[in-house]
C-alpha cells in the first residue's frame, strides 16, 4: 500500500483504524463497559517501528497487571476489564503486525540511513578541519556532540536485526551491514580522539593535502551509499575517482615524515599520531568498499 | 526523506531535560484544555456510535500525526487521547471529570514547581549519578572489547560479541547525553567522552589484527589491562562520590608497559601487524594519562 511506506503516516493509520474497530467493537461486546478495549488498542498499537510480536505482548502484560491493580477488587470486575484489554489488545497486534506488517527492507534503510548521513556530515568537517576552515574546538563540538545525539536513542537503530525470531536467511546480510557500521562509527570517535591529541608540535601540513584527498574520495563513497541505500535515482557517477591512488599517496607522504623503525616510532608521539589518523582513513576506506560492494550485491538493500 | 524528528524517543527526552518549569507547566495547562474539548465533542457525539467512532478516529489520526511530527510533544499529544479515551468510557458525570482534570493538571503542575524549587540540589545529584552511570557504561564496554581480544571463539561468534559491544555503546550515548543536558557544556569538556574516544581508538586492534591466536601470546597481560582499567573507573567513581580523591593509575601504566615489553620480544617478531598493537598500546598510554587528569577535569 502507497500510505503504508511513509513511517508516521503507517502509524497515524494504525492507531487510527484499530481505535475505530474497538470502539465499535467496544460498543456492542464490552464486558467491562468502559472503554478499557479501547485503550487497549490506542497503547499496543504505538509501538515504534520493527518491533516483534513480543513487545506488543509487553505492553499487553503491563496493561493486565494495571488492570489488576486498579480498584474496584471485585473478580468479576477484574476479569471484565481483562477480557476487554486482552480483546484491545489483539486488534492492536491485528493492525500493527498483520494488516500493516512492517516491510523489512525498507524499514532497515530507514534505520541506518540517518547514521550513514550524519558520518557523511562528519567527514565534511573533517575536510574543513584538515583544510584549516575549522578550528579544532569547533570540530569537536559539533562532531561529537551530534553523533552522541543522534546513537544516544535506539528508537530508529534496527535492533531487530539481533532478535531472535529474525528471518535466518536474511539474519547475516543485515547484521554484517550493522556490524560494518558500527564500526566506521568507532573509526569516528577514534579520529575525534586523535584529532583531540593534535597540538601544535605536530605538523599536519605535511600530509593534509593528502588527507583532503582522501576524505573527500571517502565523502563521495559514503554519498554512493547513500543514493543506493535511499534509491535516489540521480546517482553521480564519477569514473575518474582514484581509490587506491590516494591512499599510496597518503602512505608515501607519511613515510616522509615518521620514523621507518618501530623503536624509534615510541618516542615520537606525534609521529604516532599521524600513523593512527592515516591508518583509521585506510580502515574507513576499506570498510565503506567493503560495505558498497555487499549492499550493491544484494538486491535486497 | 528522513528528518532527526523521527528520533520519537531522543526528542522527549531532550525536551523534558531541557524544557523549563514555566515552559512543562504551560504544555501541562494547553494539554488539559485540549482534553476538555475532545472530552466535550466525544460526549456529544456518544449518542450515535458511527459519528463517535469517527470522531475518536479523527482525534486519534490527528494526535498520533502531530505527535510525531512534533516529536518533542508526542507524550503531550499521547495524553490527550489516552486521557479522553478512558474518561469518555469511565460513566463519570461531568462534575466528576472537570474536576479529575483539573486536580490531575494542578497536581502536576505543583510537581513541575516542587522539582523547580528543589533544583540546586537535584542538579547536583542527578549530575553525579549520571556521572557514576556513564563510567559504569564504560568499564562495561571496556570490558567488552577485551573479551573480544582474549576470547577464542571471537571470530566464530562475532555477532555475538559484537552486540555486546553495541549493547554498552547504547547504553554509553543515552547516559553521556543527559550528563551533557544536565551540565548543559560541550561534550569534549567531559572527560568521560575523551575517555570513550580514547577506548574507540583502542578498540581498532580487534579489526587490524587478521589472526586472532596473536592474542593468546599476550592473554594474561590483556587480562590484567583490562582488570587495572576496571580498577581506575572503579576509583573514578570514588572520586565522584567523594570517597577518594586520587586515580591511581600506576597499576595500569605497569601493566601496559609488560604488554610493551612482550611486544618488542615476542609479539613484534610473530605478528602480522605489529603496527597495530605499537598503536593499541600508545592509546593505552593516552588513556592511562586522560585517567590521570581526571580528578582536574571534573
Amino acid at each position: 500500500m502507497i500510505f503504508a511506506e511513509r513511517f508516521e503516516t503507517r502509524q497515524v493509520f494504525i492507531v487510527g483504524f484499530a481505535v475505530l474497530l474497538a470502539v465499535i467493537v467496544n460498543d456492542y461486546f464490552s464486558f467491562s463497559h468502559a472503554a478499557w478495549m479501547v485503550v487497549g488498542a490506542l497503547i499496543v498499537a504505538q509501538l515504534a517501528r520493527g518491533a516483534p510480536l513480543r513487545q506488543s505482548l509487553i505492553y499487553c502484560v503491563v496493561m493486565l497487571v494495571f488492570a489488576i491493580l486498579l480498584p474496584p477488587y471485585v473478580i468479576d470486575a477484574t476479569r471484565n476489564r481483562l477480557i476487554d484489554i486482552g480483546m484491545g489488545a489483539l486488534i492492536g497486534v491485528l493492525f500493527q503486525q498483520i494488516l500493516f506488517p512492517m516491510k523489512i527492507y525498507p524499514a532497515f534503510r530507514v534505520g541506518v540511513l540517518p547514521i550513514l548521513r550524519l558520518l557523511q556530515n562528519d567527514l565534511q568537517r573533517e575536510i574543513y578541519f584538515f583544510s584549516h576552515q575549522l578550528s579544532k574546538q569547533i570540530y569537536l563540538q559539533q562532531s561529537s556532540e551530534r553523533m552522541i545525539a543522534l546513537l544516544q536513542s535506539d528508537s530508529l537503530y534496527p535492533e531487530w536485526v539481533y532478535a531472535v525470531g529474525f528471518n535466518p536467511g536474511l539474519r547475516a546480510g543485515f547484521r554484517f551491514f550493522l556490524i560494518q557500521l558500527e564500526s566506521i562509527v568507532e573509526i569516528f570517535f577514534s579520529l575525534h580522539a586523535l584529532i583531540g591529541a593534535v597540538s601544535d608540535a605536530i605538523d599536519l601540513d605535511v600530509i593534509s593535502s593528502e588527507i583532503g584527498v582522501v576524505l573527500k574520495n571517502n565523502e563521495y563513497l559514503f554519498g554512493t551509499l547513500i543514493d543506493h541505500l535511499s534509491e535516489c535515482k540521480s546517482q553521480k557517477t564519477n569514473n575518474s575517482i582514484d581509490l587506491t591512488g590516494d591512499i599510496v599517496a597518503l602512505e608515501n607522504a607519511l613515510e616522509q615524515c615518521v620514523p621507518v623503525s618501530l623503536e624509534l616510532l615510541t618516542i615520537a608521539p606525534s609521529a604516532m599520531i599521524l600513523i593512527a589518523i592515516v591508518r583509521d582513513l585506510k580502515d574507513l576506506r576499506e570498510i565503506l568498499l567493503r560495505l558498497i560492494e555487499s549492499s550493491m550485491g544484494n538486491d535486497a538493500l | 526523506m528522513i528528518d532527526d524528528h523521527e528520533w520519537v524517543l531522543a526528542r522527549i527526552f531532550h525536551h523534558i531535560a531541557t524544557a523549563t518549569p514555566y515552559q512543562r507547566s504551560q504544555y501541562l495547562l494547553a494539554t488539559g484544555i485540549a482534553i476538555l474539548f475532545s472530552l466535550i465533542i466525544a460526549r456529544g457525539t456518544a449518542s450515535w456510535l458511527p459519528l463517535h467512532a469517527f470522531y475518536l478516529f479523527v482525534l486519534t489520526t490527528t494526535t498520533t500525526y502531530f505527535g510525531l511530527k512534533y516529536t518533542q510533544y508526542f507524550i503531550y499529544f499521547f495524553s490527550i487521547t489516552l486521557i479522553t479515551m478512558i474518561l469518555n468510557g469511565a460513566h463519570l458525570t461531568w462534575q466528576h471529570e472537570v474536576h479529575f482534570i483539573v486536580w490531575g493538571g494542578a497536581i502536576a503542575v505543583g510537581l513541575v514547581f516542587l522539582q523547580w524549587l528543589l533544583i540546586p540540589g537535584f542538579r547536583v545529584r542527578a549530575v553525579r549519578s549520571c556521572r557514576i552511570k556513564t563510567l559504569h557504561a564504560l568499564d562495561g564496554m571496556s570490558q567488552a572489547l577485551f573479551v573480544c581480544l582474549t576470547n577464542t571463539d571471537y571470530k566464530e561468534d562475532l555477532y555475538v560479541f559484537e552486540r555486546r559491544i553495541h549493547v554498552q555503546k547504547t547504553k554509553y550515548f543515552s547516559r553521556v547525553y543527559r550528563l551533557i543536558r544536565l551540565k548543559n557544556c560541550h561534550s569534549e569538556h567531559l572527560p568521560e567522552v575523551r575517555l570513550f574516544n580514547l577506548l574507540m581508538e583502542c578498540a581498532q586492534l580487534r579489526r587490524r589484527v587478521s589472526d586472532h591466536t596473536i592474542f593468546s601470546l599476550c592473554r594474561n597481560e590483556l587480562l590484567a589491562i583490562a582488570k587495572a582499567m576496571s580498577q581506575i573507573f572503579c576509583n573514578m567513581k570514588w572520586v565522584i562520590q567523594q570517597k577518594s580523591e586520587v586515580i591511581d593509575t600506576e597499576i595500569l601504566n605497569e601493566q601496559i608497559n609488560q604488554l610493551e615489553n612482550l611486544f618488542y620480544s615476542v609479539i613484534n617478531v610473530a605478528s602480522r601487524e605489529p603496527l597495530a598493537f605499537l598503536l593499541f598500546i600508545a592509546g593505552l598510554h593516552a588513556f592511562c594519562e586522560e585517567a590521570n587528569d581526571f580528578c582536574r577535569a571534573l
